[in-house]
C-alpha cells in the first residue's frame, strides 16, 4: 500500500473527471486483490489515514473527492498508518 | 450501607425520604430504569403499613410535555399509589447571562459582552461540527438537570447509562480532551452542585445495551423509546465523536466481548486529578492545567506574553478552535437563583 | 468547484500553501512548515530539558519514516541550537526476511547522509532466536507482544555496549493516543498514569528512553519527510499488527476525520488520568516481614524488592528473577523442542489441542 509506484493512467474523460474517479478507477484497475478495496476506500471516498497529494500539495487543500484532475497531475497517495 | 436509605420505612417512621431524581431522555436506558424504579416503589407499598423508601422525580429536559403525559396515563394504575413528580423542563432556562467567548491565535481567550439575544437552537447552532454541537448539547443537559435536582430538592441523582454507555462516554471523553472529567460524571458518588451535595448514581452500569434493548421489547415499553436519529447512512466525517465510539464498540463487541466490561472497570479506578485550579467559563468543568500554557510548549505560533481574560478548559477551547469563538453561557445561577427561577416558572 | 488560488501560507503569505496543519487547520508552504515543524520540535526538547552538553545520545534507527526523520530533525537541530549532543544511530536486527533486511540497508546509507556512527544488535545474537523463528513457532497473533519486550531490552543492551545512558525513538502523537487508548481498552492500570510521560525508564535500567516526537502528528512527520525527499523504507513489519490494535488504529483515524485536534486531546486526556489510590489494608505490618515479601505477578514473574537486580538467566538488570525477555523465550524453548520432535508436521491447531490435553493429564 505504502510504497507509490508511478502509474501513468488515462481516465475516460466524458465528463471532467474527480479524484473520486481516479478513486474508482484504481480500484478496478490497478488493485489485483479484491481485500485491498477495503483499505482504500471506505464510505465512498479515501480512508482516513491516507494522506493524499495533489502535485505535491495536501488535497485537503484542494477540495479533496471534488478535485478535478489536469492533464500532468501527479498524485500520490501515502499511508500515515504504521511503517515504523 | 448507602442502599438503607432507599428501603422501604414502616410506620410513622421519621426518617427522611430522599428525593431521587431520574432523568428520562426517552431513550432505552432511562425509560427502563424508569420502569424498574416504578416497580420497586410499586413492591415497597404493597404492605399496608408500609410507606415507600424515596419520592421519584421523573424529569426530561426537552419540549414534549405531552410525551411525559403519555408515559404518566401508560402507568396510571401504578403511580395513582405512588408519590411521584413528573416534571418538563425546557432547556431554555439554559439560556442566560451571555456572553462572547473568543479563542485568539495565540490561544488566549477573551470575553466580550454581547449584545446579540440568541435562543438555545441558535447558541448550539453556533458550532460547525455536529460533534462539538452534541458536546455542549450533553452540557446543557447536564446542567439543567443538576440545575433541577436543586430546584426540586433532590439528593439523588439516578442516571441510566447503561455499562455500554458508560464505556462510551469513557472513550469519548478522552478523545474530547476530557479525560480528567472522567471520575466525577461517570463514577457514582457525591458532587457537589451549586452548594449543594448530590449522590449520583448509574444503577444500570453492570448491564449491557443490548440486553436493555430486550428488557425494553419483553416489557413492552417500545413505544415510549424516542426515536434515535439513524447514523447509519452519513458518512464518517458528519458522526460525533461519541457515535463513532459507540459505533466502534458495536463492532468489536461481538469478537472481543470483555472490552466494554474493562473499559468501564478502568473509568472506576480514575480519580479527578490534583489542585483544581480555575472553573472553565462555559462548561464550569474544572482546569487542572491551563490548556494554553500546554498548547504553548509545542507552537511555534505560541506568544506567552498574551493573557487570557477567562479560563476555558482544553475540551472547549478546541470545540471554539483557534480563531473561533461563540456565544454562551458565562455563569452558573446559585442555589437562591435556581429556586427563584423555578417558582417564576410555576 | 474549489477555488485553487486562494490558497496562500497563512503565516508566510507569500508561498502557496502545500499542507494543513491538523491541531490547528493552519495551512502553510514547505519553507514555512519545515520552519514550524522543526522549531516545535526544538520547543518540546527545551521545555523537557531533554538533552545535556555533551551527552551522547542513542537514536532508535528501523529506517521507517519516524526514526529517519527523526535522526534528520536531530542533526539538524543539534547544529542549529548548539546542543551539544553526540548522536549515534542504533539499529535492532530482528531477523524478519524481505522485511528487515531492506530497512537495515536504509539506515546504512543514513549513516551516510547523516555521519552518523551505527551500531546494529541482532536479536539472533542477544536471545539465539529470530523473529521469524519466533513467529513461526508462537503463531502471527503475538508476534509484537515478543517484539515489543525483546526490542526494548535490545535498545538497552545495545545502548550499555555503547555506553550510552540515553536512547530516543520516534514514537509520535499518534502512537501515543494509541497507547493511551489501548490501555483503557485493555484496562492496564499499570501503565495508564505513566503512558503519556515523555521519558521513561525501566525499573533497574540505567538507560532513559526520549521521545521528542511526542507532540508530533504522523501525518506531519509523513509530509516532512517526503518534502524534505528522505531516505526511508516504508514498508509495513510483514506480521501485521494484532487485529485488536488494529481496530483501535481505525477507531482513532476515524476520529481524527471529525475532529482534527483528537490525537492531542487524548494525550491531553492521558496526562491527566491519575488512579485512586490503593486502599491500604488496616493492620499494621512489621518491616521486618515487608523486606521478606515477594510479589509474585500475574505472569508469573518473581518481583525482588531491590534495584540492580540481576536476570538469573541471561544476567541482565532485572527487577525480576527472570527477566521479561528470558521468561518470552523459555516459553518458547519448551514449543520449540516440541517442534522438533513432530518435525514440523504437526500442524499448530494440532499442536495446541495435544497442548491443552497435555495440560489435563495429571500424575
Amino acid at each position: 500500500m505504502h510504497s507509490v509506484t508511478v502509474n501513468e493512467c488515462t481516465v475516460a474523460a466524458q465528463e471532467p473527471p474527480t479524484i473520486r474517479d481516479l478513486m474508482y478507477h484504481i480500484t478496478e484497475t490497478l488493485l489485483v486483490d479484491k481485500k485491498d478495496f477495503d483499505v482504500f476506500v471506505e464510505d465512498g471516498t479515501i480512508r482516513p489515514g491516507i494522506l493524499v497529494l495533489i502535485n505535491d500539495t495536501d488535497w485537503e487543500l484542494e477540495g479533496e473527492d471534488e478535485y478535478v484532475l489536469q492533464d500532468g497531475d501527479v498524485v500520490a497517495f501515502t499511508s500515515t498508518l504504521h511503517g515504523g | 450501607m448507602q442502599d438503607e436509605k432507599f428501603k422501604v420505612k414502616f410506620g410513622k417512621s421519621t426518617a427522611e425520604r430522599p428525593k431521587v431524581l431520574l432523568p428520562l431522555s426517552y431513550g432505552s436506558s432511562s425509560l427502563a430504569l424508569f420502569d424498574m424504579v416504578v416497580s420497586h416503589l410499586e413492591e415497597q407499598c404493597q404492605n399496608e403499613r408500609a410507606v415507600q423508601g424515596y419520592v421519584l422525580v421523573v424529569l426530561h429536559v426537552g419540549e414534549d410535555a405531552a410525551r411525559m403525559e403519555r408515559l404518566r396515563k401508560k402507568y396510571s394504575q401504578v403511580l395513582e399509589k405512588l408519590e411521584a413528580e413528573f416534571v418538563t423542563v425546557d432547556p431554555a432556562v439554559f439560556v442566560r447571562d451571555l456572553a462572547r467567548v473568543t479563542v485568539t491565535e495565540e490561544y488566549a481567550v477573551r470575553r466580550t459582552e454581547n449584545s446579540e439575544s440568541l435562543d438555545l437552537q441558535e447558541l448550539l447552532l453556533q458550532f460547525e461540527s455536529r460533534s462539538s454541537r452534541q458536546d455542549f448539547w450533553q452540557q446543557v443537559v447536564q446542567e439543567v438537570a443538576l440545575r433541577s435536582a436543586v430546584a426540586h430538592d433532590c439528593s439523588v441523582v439516578i442516571f441510566g447509562h447503561s455499562m455500554s454507555r458508560l464505556a462510551e462516554e469513557i472513550l469519548a471523553l478522552t478523545a474530547k480532551g476530557r479525560g480528567a472529567e472522567t471520575a466525577h460524571r461517570l463514577t457514582d458518588g457525591e458532587i457537589e452542585y451549586a452548594g449543594r451535595r448530590l449522590h449520583v448514581i448509574h444503577p444500570l452500569r453492570d448491564v449491557l445495551a443490548s440486553e436493555i434493548k430486550e428488557y425494553v421489547r419483553l416489557g413492552g415499553l417500545q413505544e415510549m423509546v424516542a426515536t434515535e436519529e439513524s447514523v447509519k447512512h452519513k458518512s464518517a466525517k458528519n458522526k460525533t465523536v461519541n457515535e463513532l465510539v459507540r459505533e466502534y464498540f458495536e463492532t468489536v463487541e461481538s469478537e472481543y466481548p470483555e472490552v466494554i466490561s474493562t473499559v468501564v472497570k478502568i473509568g472506576t479506578k480514575l480519580d479527578s486529578p490534583q489542585g483544581m485550579a480555575q472553573q472553565c467559563i462555559l462548561c464550569q468543568e474544572a482546569i487542572y492545567r491551563d490548556p494554553k500554557t500546554w498548547l504553548e510548549q509545542m507552537s511555534e505560533s505560541a506568544n506567552k506574553e498574551v493573557q487570557s481574560d477567562v479560563p476555558l478548559c482544553y475540551g472547549c477551547l478546541m470545540n471554539l478552535g483557534v480563531g473561533g469563538g461563540a456565544v454562551w453561557p458565562v455563569s452558573r445561577p446559585s442555589r437562591e437563583e435556581i429556586l427563584a427561577e423555578y417558582i417564576l416558572e410555576e | 468547484m474549489p477555488s485553487r488560488t486562494s490558497n496562500l501560507c497563512e503565516r508566510c503569505e507569500a508561498s502557496k500553501a502545500v499542507m494543513r496543519r491538523p491541531k490547528n487547520l493552519q495551512k502553510l508552504c514547505k519553507e514555512c512548515f519545515f520552519h514550524v515543524f522543526e522549531t516545535e520540535v526544538h520547543l518540546t526538547i527545551e521545555k523537557e530539558k531533554l538533552f545535556q552538553p555533551g551527552e551522547t545520545v542513542a537514536i532508535g534507527a528501523s529506517g521507517g519514516k519516524d526514526s529517519t526523520v527523526l535522526a534528520s530533525i536531530l542533526k539538524t537541530l543539534n547544529e542549529r541550537y548548539n546542543y551539544g549532543i553526540h548522536l549515534v544511530l542504533l539499529s535492532i536486527d530482528e531477523g524478519i526476511v524481505g522485511y528487515r533486511d531492506d530497512s537495515l540497508a536504509t539506515v546504512k546509507r543514513n549513516q551516510q547522509q547523516y555521519e552518523m556512527p551505527l551500531e546494529i544488535v541482532s536479536y539472533k545474537d542477544l536471545y539465539n532466536w529470530t523473529m521469524d523463528e519466533i513467529v513461526s513457532c508462537s503463531g502471527v497473533k503475538s508476534s509484537c507482544t515478543y517484539c515489543g519486550v525483546l526490542r526494548r531490552q535490545a535498545l538497552d543492551r545495545g545502548a550499555m555496549k555503547l555506553g550510552i545512558s540515553h536512547v530516543v525513538t520516534g514514537h509520535n502523537a499518534d502512537d501515543m493516543a494509541e497507547t493511551v487508548l489501548m490501555n483503557l481498552l485493555r484496562g492496564d492500570t499499570a501503565r495508564l498514569e505513566s503512558s503519556t510521560n515523555i521519558t521513561t525508564k525501566s525499573t533497574g535500567s540505567p538507560i532513559k528512553r526520549s521521545k521528542p516526537f511526542k507532540y508530533c502528528y504522523q501525518k506531519e512527520i509523513v509530509l516532512y519527510a517526503h518534502y524534505k525527499k528522505l531516505d526511508y523504507f516504508s514498508t509495513e513489519c510483514t506480521y501485521a499488527p494484532e487485529a485488536f490494535r488494529g481496530t483501535a488504529r481505525v477507531l482513532m483515524k476515524n476520529l481524527e476525520s471529525v475532529r482534527p485536534s483528537c490525537i492531542l486531546d487524548i494525550i491531553y486526556s492521558g496526562e491527566h488520568f491519575k488512579l485512586k489510590q490503593r486502599k491500604k489494608r488496616p493492620g499494621p505490618k512489621t518491616p521486618a516481614l515487608q523486606d521478606q515479601e515477594t510479589e509474585i505477578r500475574s505472569d508469573g514473574s518473581v518481583s525482588l524488592q531491590n534495584n540492580g537486580n540481576r536476570c538469573e538467566r541471561c544476567g541482565y538488570l532485572s527487577t525480576n528473577r527472570i527477566c521479561k525477555a528470558c521468561l518470552l523465550l523459555q516459553g518458547l524453548e519448551l514449543s520449540r523442542a516440541k517442534l522438533s520432535i513432530a518435525a514440523d508436521a504437526v500442524p499448530k491447531v494440532e499442536e495446541d489441542q495435544l497442548q491443552r490435553r497435555l495440560q489435563h493429564l495429571s500424575f
